[in-house]
């Protein structure tokens, strides 16, 4: 392997040009240039790829005052029109029809994409999924026919098509298509709907196929949006009705309700009391929680403990009901913060968590019993406090059978600061098990690793001191004094410039709670994810900065903000890159 | 010519199934009209095994018959005569050296490099071109099978989209493919739609309803895609093709053979899952539900636990693969790479035993191409790939033999040779293919 082509696309900073030996023979040159000679500060990485235009000489704007204020300095391009995801098509048709049949249980998976399943760019279609679109659509119409007495069918089937035929069935679908396509259906399209009900042998097969039909035009299954001059590259204010979509789609996973329709309708959310008035609706609707799940289960990985697999010699109590109890820990950890408009700081340092019997039992918690999760103060505890010392992250980043401090430490570096470390290079994979490292703690081991081999040492240096400092925690989030080596050293260090020593958990939790790449890091993961795109570090900055005051950024500020910015309410078609 | 005898041969799990076809139908007719009233369908499998294998107990000491199957292939010595290995084969790698197992389980069948920040990959699959081919008159032109689905959160490899870890199979446009690792839903997919209470006409006439539901679909599809951006309308295309597609099957579906089937019951752990895998392909080939299938046994990087095959192992597949040299892990590693062999070696049994019209054996007309994105797990290396076909592709391929290449041809060459050994005669192939590779 080229070690320069290593460093130069992943950017880990060397310590010291003359510890470039060893570890690797593949021709590492102390004088290769580019490499500074001390440790940098990792920042969130500001990759080429990941930013399409930084050019800075987008057109200018016409758009009218909002346009102007801000959108000229921010790029508001997002890549690819989304389609709805799985949980997104689960959330609308329950939404829609108030089913609960959850047909995308069925669809072929969504690809992550930047450890999001609401990319653009990655979220591809396949003959299966149109193939489960149908089998969707027939069931979930099916189901609407044959309940007479549900809201939906009061609200979609207006007219008896059985007497009234196609005044009834133009009816019936302009309604449908017009909450399903989450914008109002015109009479020519619909004009292809009353043709295709005349092709029914009945009325009510006639009436089935449009409203099945419905459910797999490209209307439904993608949230379009144009521009007012196609290939024109200019930026350019959202319509009423996709900008409705936006915001649901980030803050409820799901379509407009009829009030956010209406305000689309009424234009009302193009000013900025009436987007900031629907905002405010849209915080406090229950449905919000899908914003909170989607970012436990995806930016904080609840989602991953549904794969974790454990050794039952090493770790016979792991079972399902911890792993669900971790996993709605985590939701209901993140649940508070957001509910209560806590710093985002707070989820590292939070004195509270939420725990049932067995979570509690993991956590040497007593007085919790039962399967429901309960809160449960941590004033007085000095074992479990913020997100650093929960059972999701602990386990999620472990191996089957013990504790692996470098994914640990990986993680926080990847999900925290979004400062992601390169993976190794090949073949240079230490050898912690052999002989020379006989009568060492895991830390001396790897310590000695790091030293031992340069091209390792950058970025473990990163990793290592982070991961090491939580060894107090086994691998499904167990408290520990001591491990197979001996009494544990939780000491460790944040690389930073310099890099700031902690011990233990409460410490390392404080010190990123602290950091301003930590709030930097949870504005660009919640705009991804809301986003569905990778959004520029600009934009992040300018969110961020409004977001950041008093206590620091929250997670409902952050929301605020980016809906509120003129970016988002903007849209500008990306260039076809040669 | 009687197509009932090569569906009916073979119960499906344990003897309660029958494959049954109905009549010719006019579908049929112009392969039986081209004279080639005896001619047999040839399929053709890409199996995908991941992070390489042990490739000291791989590669067959002799070359040319000279050799047996040892090692780690020792599980394939009833199938000698139907195997052919291949060392000294490369596939393309990622520039930057990053991403090696997302890299080089997207160029498995592609012979392409990765893109980095996009999620479709240059150009098809080479199942895809055999599909496109030899696919068009089955209900499925191909069929995408696997063991694991993905991770159901966080980064793949090196941050590459996950689009690359997950699937091998991409379409003509570089499309990836979405895989069923779920044996239920395969089996439904595959058996869908064989409505046996209604009659032939009503069969036609649901299906004329649902052309002309898609048609609606199309038309409306027609009118947004004239006013999407460029680089929207790709993604567009996609959902178009996907609707073509989906109204092709509509079509094809009506006049496909009927093939009743028990369905299989859910596996209980990795063995049984690879098992019965292997038995929906048989499946599918001998109701000639499909011809052309790839199965990703697992996701690039997998962590799959072998336990259930030594105590010992503990460590994900993945981690062990990073051997390090040391004995104890590459002990495991032979024994994960030997039991992979020996599932191939279950599903070249099954394929032998389906005699075809011609009296010769599915296998025999069969070419299934086995192997992984990297040859050594520890060094992450693209050359010296492990790589075996079986079968013969009705007899097109010398089988039996093991053949060593020193000029380390690409897999794309060896992607034209299949292809042409299935009759599809293309010349170019991926980013290296330029001609056929001689076996």
């Amino acid at each position: 392997m080229s070690a320069k082509s290593y460093w130069g696309a992943a950017g880990c900073a060397v310590l010291s040009a003359t510890l470039l030996v060893g570890c690797d023979d593949a021709g590492i040159s102390a004088a290769d240039p580019g490499r500074d000679a001390e440790v940098q500060r990792p920042t969130p990485i500001a990759d080429a790829g990941l930013q399409r235009d930084a050019s800075g000489s987008m057109p200018a704007a016409d758009g009218g005052g909002l346009l102007q204020a801000d959108a000229g300095a921010l790029d508001p391009e997002l890549g690819s029109l989304r389609r709805l995801n799985r949980t997104q098509y689960n959330n609308t048709v329950r939404d829609l029809l108030g089913t609960s049949l959850r047909p995308a249980d069925q669809f072929p998976p969504d690809d992550l994409f930047y450890g999001f399943d609401t990319i653009g760019d990655a979220l591809n279609v396949s003959t299966l999924l149109i193939e489960g679109y149908q089998k969707g659509a027939s069931d979930l119409i099916a189901e609407l026919l044959a309940t007479p007495s549900s809201d939906a069918y009061a609200r979609f089937i207006v007219c008896d098509v059985v007497t009234q035929k196609e005044t009834c069935a133009r009816r019936i679908f302009t309604q449908f298509a017009s909450a399903a396509w989450r914008r109002p259906a015109t009479r020519s399209e619909i004009n292809r709907y009353v043709s295709l009900y005349a092709l029914g042998a009945t009325p009510d097969e006639g009436l089935r196929l449009g409203l099945q039909t419905i459910l797999t035009s490209a209307n439904f299954m993608f949230r379009l949006e144009f521009d007012p001059v196609l290939n024109d590259y200019a930026p350019h204010a959202l319509s009423d009705y996709e900008l409705a979509s936006r915001l649901s789609y980030l803050l409820w996973g799901s379509i407009p309700d009829d009030a956010l329709l209406l305000a689309a309708k009424n234009g009302n959310l193009q000013s900025d009391q009436g987007l900031s008035q629907q905002l405010d609706r849209l915080l406090i609707d229950p449905k919000i929680s899908a914003f909170i799940a989607d970012m436990a289960g995806l930016w904080l990985e609840g989602r991953k403990l549904g794969e974790v697999q454990r050794d039952p010699a090493v770790f016979p109590e792991w079972s399902d009901d911890l792993r669900d109890a971790m996993r709605d820990e985590t939701q209901f950890d993140l649940w508070e913060v957001f509910r209560q408009d806590l710093p985002v700081s707070e989820l590292l340092t939070a004195k509270f968590t939420y725990a049932n019997e067995p979570l509690a039992g993991l956590y040497g918690i007593s007085g919790v019993s039962g399967v429901q999760l309960q809160r449960v103060d941590l004033s007085h505890n000095n074992e479990r406090r913020g997100l650093l010392t929960s059972g999701t992250f602990l386990t999620v980043t472990s191996r089957p059978n013990r504790t692996a401090p470098v994914l640990r430490g990986k993680w926080v570096l990847d999900q925290l600061l979004c400062t992601p470390p390169p993976p190794p290079p090949p073949n240079v994979n230490p050898n912690l098990d052999s002989a020379e490292f006989d009568g060492l703690t895991l830390r001396q081991r790897m310590e000695k690793h790091r030293q031992a081999g340069t091209t390792c040492y950058a970025c473990h240096a990163w990793m290592d001191p982070i991961g090491l400092g939580l060894e107090n925690y086994d691998a499904i989030g167990k408290f520990r004094s001591s491990d197979e080596y001996g009494a544990i050293d939780a000491s460790g260090e944040l690389p930073d410039n310099p890099a700031l020593p902690f011990s233990g958990a409460f410490e390392l939790g404080a010190l990123i709670a602290q950091d301003s790449r930590y709030v930097s890091c949870v504005t660009q993961q919640i705009m991804t994810y809301g986003l569905g795109a990778k959004p520029s570090p600009e934009w992040v900055s300018a969110i961020l900065s409004k977001a950041a005051a008093g206590d620091g950024p929250t997670i409902k500020s952050i929301v605020r903000n980016l809906v509120m910015s003129a970016a988002f309410r903007t849209r500008r078609a990306a260039e076809v890159q040669p | 010519m009687s197509r009932a005898s090569w569906f009916s041969r073979r119960a499906f799990l344990g003897g309660s199934a029958v494959c049954v076809a109905l009549p010719l139908f006019e579908s049929l007719r112009p392969r039986l009209a081209r004279g080639q009233a005896m001619s047999v369908p040839k399929r053709f499998v890409g199996y995908f095994v991941p992070s390489g294998q042990k490739m000291d107990d791989w590669t067959p000491a002799g070359t040319g018959s000279n050799w047996q199957p040892a090692g780690i292939l020792e599980p394939l010595a009833p199938y000698k005569a139907s195997t052919t290995v291949l060392t000294g084969l490369q596939n393309t790698h990622q520039e930057d050296n990053l991403g090696a197992h997302a890299g080089g389980t997207g160029a498995f069948l592609t012979g392409r490099t990765v893109p980095r920040y996009k999620t479709v990959m240059g150009g098809p699959s080479i199942d895809q071109v055999i599909a496109a081919a030899i696919g068009q008159q089955t209900s499925l032109p191909s069929l995408q099978l696997g063991g694991e689905p993905g991770s159901p959160a966080g980064t793949c490899d090196s941050g590459y989209p996950c689009a690359f870890a997950n699937q091998i199979s991409f379409t003509e446009r570089g499309v990836p493919m979405p895989k069923f690792s779920n044996v239920n839903d395969a089996f439904t997919r595959l058996i869908a739609g064989t409505d046996t209470t209604l009659s032939a006409s009503e069969v036609a006439r649901r299906a004329a309803l649902q052309i002309s539901a898609l048609d609606v679909v199309k038309e409306e599809a027609a009118d947004i895609d004239g006013r999407l951006s460029a680089y929207e309308r790709p993604k567009f295309e996609q959902y178009l093709d996907s609707v073509r597609e989906v109204e092709r099957r509509i079509q094809v579906a009506a006049s496909a053979p009927l093939c009743n089937a028990t369905r299989p019951a859910n596996p209980v752990g990795d063995a049984e899952l690879v098992q019965t895998m292997s038995d929906l392909m048989v499946l599918a080939f001998q109701c000639d539900l499909t011809r052309v299938i790839s199965f990703q046994w697992g996701n690039a990087a997998s962590n799959r636990i072998y336990g259930f095959l030594d105590p010992s192992i503990v460590d994900g597949h993945h981690n062990i693969s990073h051997h390090q040299s040391l004995p104890g892990k590459l002990a495991q590693l032979k024994t994960i790479d030997t039991w992979q062999i020996t599932q191939l070696a279950y599903l070249a049994q099954k394929l032998s035993v389906v005699q075809e019209a011609d009296g010769e054996s599915l296998l025999f007309h069969s070419l299934i191409f086995y192997s992984s994105d990297v040859s050594d797990g520890d060094l992450h290396n693209h050359d010296d790939m492990p790589v075996l076909l079986l079968g013969q592709a009705g007899g097109a391929i010398r089988s039996g033999r093991h053949v060593a290449y020193d000029h380390a041809p690409w897999f794309a060459n060896l992607f034209i040779t299949i292809a042409n050994a299935l009759d599809v005669p293309i010349t170019e192939f991926g980013e290296n293919g330029d001609a056929p590779l001689t076996i």
